[in-house]
């Protein structure tokens, strides 16, 4: 396993059933540190995800797609 | 982490319609299972391994492990020549307990060649742990881990977190049965915990999908987006041989 100081882990959902993705995202979330990140891995663009992000913890992340399709969806999400 | 197909999802396949698949589906790797239609095996000669690297595209797919048959087939010499000319780690699972000094003798001819060897356990924290210790005391880069994760495993959610740390970072490779197609049935069997897991560890190995079950061939056939071999009959060019007699 690597130094996640030099590269964010990758939380790849496209494996996790649909109704434990976002729980599955937010656990994630919620456990790291201040200035930590995650790249999220997804088939789909997943803008519903980020609305509920600005819902539940507006303020506290930062959202930056990294790839965005046609196949597969990247995006580094950072804890403020 | 790179999600990897197991050929075990399509073992007729050759290597480029593994790689088509792939690239389809948006995966990073391929693990080949030996004996399978990819046709790479460790009786190939030096030539051929050769002319399978060329084959793979610079910026597609790549292999990330080898499964071999069995421990003993693993540790031979000329599994240890195909890892070093793939440049690809050798996966087997473990064997018995007993065997575990073998191990470190087949370490070494991984380390003369200049290969790796991954010996796959459980979800059994202290396998994993013991093992931990023999690839410690193995050449470095000659042993590390694989860990094979069947979500049908009662328990997968409570014991990942401990498997995980007895692995530590010797763990190079994770092979799920379960996902893709079949991924929407495996509520509650621990795989959304196990993959935050592997985030929040710092995973940065690959994660291999295939079947839980032959049961799931043809599920996962159309996933990985394969035409024909359904034997319906409806490529037939010619009219219908069939009348309903409706509207006759």
């Amino acid at each position: 396993m690597s130094d996640t100081t030099k590269k964010p882990a990758e939380l790849d959902v496209r494996v996790i059933p649909p109704r434990e993705k976002h729980p599955t995202i937010f656990q994630t979330f919620e456990a790291l540190k201040p200035g930590e990140s995650f790249i999220l891995v997804n088939d789909h663009d997943p803008r519903p995800l980020r609305y509920q992000f600005e819902f539940e913890h507006a303020g506290k992340f930062v959202w930056e797609y990294l790839e965005q399709g046609p196949t597969v969806w990247r995006v580094a999400i950072s804890k403020q | 982490m790179r999600l990897a197909l197991s050929t075990e999802a399509a073992p007729d396949l050759a290597l480029a319609d593994l790689v088509a698949a792939c690239v389809r589906r948006g995966l990073a790797a391929l693990e080949l299972v030996e004996g399978h239609a990819h046709g790479v095996s460790p009786t190939l000669p030096a030539e051929a391994l050769e002319r399978v690297r060329r084959r793979l595209p610079a910026d597609g797919p790549r292999i990330a492990a080898f499964r071999a048959g069995s421990i003993e087939r693993a540790t031979s010499p000329l599994a240890a020549a195909l890892s070093a000319a793939l440049a690809v780690p050798v996966v087997a699972p473990a064997g018995d307990e007993g065997d575990d000094d073998s191990l470190l003798e087949a370490a070494g001819r991984y380390a003369a060649a200049g290969g790796t060897l991954l010996v796959a356990h459980g979800t059994d924290a202290g396998r994993a742990e013991r093992l931990r210790r023999v690839v410690e005391a193995a050449p470095e880069g000659a042993l590390g881990l694989a860990w094979d994760v069947d979500p049908d495993d009662d328990g997968l959610a409570a014991a990942s977190a401990a498997v995980l740390e007895a692995a530590g970072p010797h763990l190079r490779h994770v092979r799920l049965r379960g996902g893709g197609p079949e991924a929407a049935g495996q509520e509650g069997r621990g795989i959304g915990p196990l993959m935050a897991r592997l985030t929040l560890a710092g995973y940065d190995g690959t994660l291999a999908l295939a079947p839980s079950t032959s049961r799931y061939r043809y599920a996962w056939s159309a996933w990985l987006g394969r035409r024909g071999g359904w034997g319906c009959g409806s490529k037939s060019a010619g009219p219908s041989p069939v009348r309903l007699g409706i509207n006759d």
